[in-house]
């Protein structure tokens, strides 16, 4: 029992040397997760409106080299919780059994990949758009990346768009495939360091 | 960058001494990176083919400030996910997000009886009902916790039953909250994480 406490101040020191922007005065990374950050968003359907939150809570590392940022999101069906890394051009997606996904990256508009999720849902993620100016109840962002996705197996309209902010973070989302004709739209509205 | 080649160094090496280095491991749950379950699983629909659930024990969170969950991937049809746990010596703890964890797993007497609120306002009582011998494809599991769960403030038939064996694992369970119920997994198989 010692030794594993001993191994989890060694983990803890570590990770607060590893973590956190002020460790990376240049920090390249599309996405610059770091533990302790919570991004809260508006979510409106047209009807009704709420409040969605993503947390980066911790690590995960999966032997033999790669670590994941810990992300929890809240919906209004409950929390899950995703492992993302991010390079410079690309951002990543634990998905299991050693497997990964882009889940966003850069490249020229009109760049088009596909994965297949741990259930069997095809998705196809497009960049439709490169600079984009996205204002938010937070502020108004320049340079954003456009993403047009949508499930390729699944049944109705299943498209979603994401405005990401590189450097930064996702500042929208405008979801199609919550039901409905009205899209459900995310915008980003505060912003918790650590 | 080096800062977090220095961090990727050392949890290396901490993943490297996990496990075997605990001959006296002491956890209800004693689970490590790079095991892996393979369950059976057979639902009441007579048409439907038999399929297979994997869980493999893949890498380590750290949740700070002092937790650690294994991750543990897991497979079956149509669903994938990835579910945080961590187990102590009394009992096995699932991390359900925003720093939160309940308790899915006790080592207790029989009649013990706990509850706890999901994240997604579900209510989820859970009951250890009986200690039995338990027959998969796997082995013959003796002293096995019987644990019978249920949401209560869900509509419908909620049930789900686990037998957990001390110091192993979970090797079966059957669950009445799914379509085509009872489904009923049993443990096939399972491997132990290679040598260091």
């Amino acid at each position: 029992m010692k030794a594993r406490i001993l191994f989890s101040s060694l983990l803890l020191f570590v990770f607060s040397l590893s973590l956190g922007p002020s460790a990376f005065a240049a920090d390249t990374r599309l996405i610059p997760f770091a533990v302790g950050y919570s991004f809260v968003f508006h979510a409106s359907n047209g009807t009704n409106s709420w409040e969605e939150k993503m947390t980066s809570s911790g690590m995960t590392s999966i032997p033999s080299a790669l670590q994941y940022y810990t992300v929890d999101a809240s919906t209004q069906l409950g929390t899950g919780t995703r492992s993302l890394r991010s390079t410079p051009t690309t951002v990543y997606q634990y998905a299991g059994f050693g497997k990964e996904t882009v889940f966003w990256k850069t490249g020229a508009a009109g760049t088009t990949w596909k994965y297949t999720e741990g259930d069997g849902k095809i998705i196809e993620k497009k960049i439709v758009a490169l600079n984009q100016t996205v204002t938010v109840p937070y502020g108004t962002f320049t340079g954003c990346i456009k993403y047009q996705n949508r499930c390729t197996n699944c049944f109705g309209n299943t498209q979603w768009t994401e405005w990401i902010k590189p450097g930064f973070m996702m500042v929208k989302w405008q979801d199609y495939w919550s039901g409905g004709d009205t899209p459900t739209v995310h915008e980003l509205i505060s912003v918790t360091t650590p | 960058m080096k800062a977090r080649m220095l961090a990727l160094s050392v949890l290396l090496a901490v993943f490297s001494l996990t496990g075997s280095s605990f001959a006296a491991d002491t956890r209800f749950i004693p689970i490590t990176i790079g095991q892996t379950f393979e369950f059976a699983v057979s639902d009441n629909n007579p048409s439907t083919p038999d399929w297979t659930e994997n869980i493999a024990v893949s890498g380590l969170a750290q949740i700070p400030p002092s937790l650690l969950y294994y991750t543990l991937d897991q497979k079956g049809q149509g669903e994938s996910r990835l579910i945080g746990i961590r187990s102590t010596a009394a009992d096995v703890r699932q991390y359900d997000g925003f720093g939160k964890e309940y308790i899915i797993w006790k080592k207790a007497a029989v009649g013990t009886v706990w509850s706890y609120i999901e994240n997604s306002g579900q209510k989820i009582q859970r009951k250890i009902e009986a200690i039995e011998n338990v027959t998969v494809p796997a082995g013959t599991f003796t002293n096995c916790l019987k644990i019978h769960n249920k949401c209560a403030n869900c509509s419908g038939v909620t049930d789900w039953y686990e037998w957990v064996k001390p110091g192993f694992m979970m090797v079966k369970w059957v669950d009445y909250w799914a379509d085509n119920a009872p489904v009923t997994h049993r443990l096939k198989s399972w491997t132990a994480p290679a040598a260091p």
